[in-house]
């Protein structure tokens, strides 16, 4: 992973494996400069629905050009309003199931509030301004768009 | 011709995700869908012009990439 490219790779086929993470982790363990990181994994969660019918996994697709230059420009944001050593952001495109995570999003700073802060800064921006959509698949096989939230 | 590009619920409504038709402006493309698929008029949605989010009518010239969006649900 070069940390300067341009654009950096966002979208993965499928969930995110909690190995993925643990490797990015120790990616970091040779930069002796940061002293606190924040990680926020967003794991698809068994909604009920109104017809009693559980989630048992989304499907994301996005617009993956135009959602790679939106990542990019918050990302430059965060850069530019927290003091950061490091920041990773993975998104899932295709099916994640129940239980699998979908969204990870790692800060690491010199000091703990610059990367607490900007994690949570990018998940907020994450979730209103990129261009991904989620379609909730139910236990029967039906579909229902992912409402925003 | 210019290249519609639908996602999510958009595209379900349509049948697909991928239309290239003549088209002056943006309010020439929601009108021809809006025929074509009126369920389309019960969503509202976001237009991008060549990756660029616009608001209000916008003139499109050959090769331009229009994106129909809806509210964004990703995480």
């Amino acid at each position: 992973m070069i940390e300067e490219k341009k654009h950096k790779k966002v979208f993965v086929k499928g969930p995110i494996s909690p190995g993925f993470i643990a490797d990015s982790l120790a990616k970091h363990a040779a930069k002796h400069n940061i002293g606190a990181h924040s990680m926020f994994m967003g794991q698809v969660r068994a909604d009920v629905k109104e017809n009693g019918q559980v989630v048992t996994g989304i499907a994301y697709e996005a617009y993956q050009e135009m959602a790679t230059e939106t990542l990019h420009n918050i990302r430059e944001d965060a850069f530019a309003k927290y003091s950061l050593t490091c920041m990773h952001i993975y998104h899932s495109l295709g099916l994640v199931k129940t239980g699998e995570i979908s969204l990870f999003v790692f800060t690491s700073s010199a000091h703990r509030r610059a990367a607490l802060e900007a994690c949570d800064y990018l998940v907020e921006r994450i979730k209103k301004e990129v261009q991904v959509w989620g379609k909730e698949i139910l236990e029967s096989g039906e579909t229902v768009w992912k409402q925003p939230g | 011709m210019v290249n519609v590009l639908l996602f999510g619920r958009l595209a379900e409504i349509c049948g697909q995700n991928n239309f290239v038709f003549e088209a002056k402006d943006t309010d020439a493309v929601c009108d021809k869908l809006k025929t074509d698929f009126p369920e389309m008029k019960q969503f509202s949605f976001a237009l991008a012009v060549n990756q660029i989010m616009i608001t209000g009518n916008t003139k499109l010239k050959e090769g331009d990439e229009v994106a129909l969006m809806p509210p964004y649900s990703g995480g």
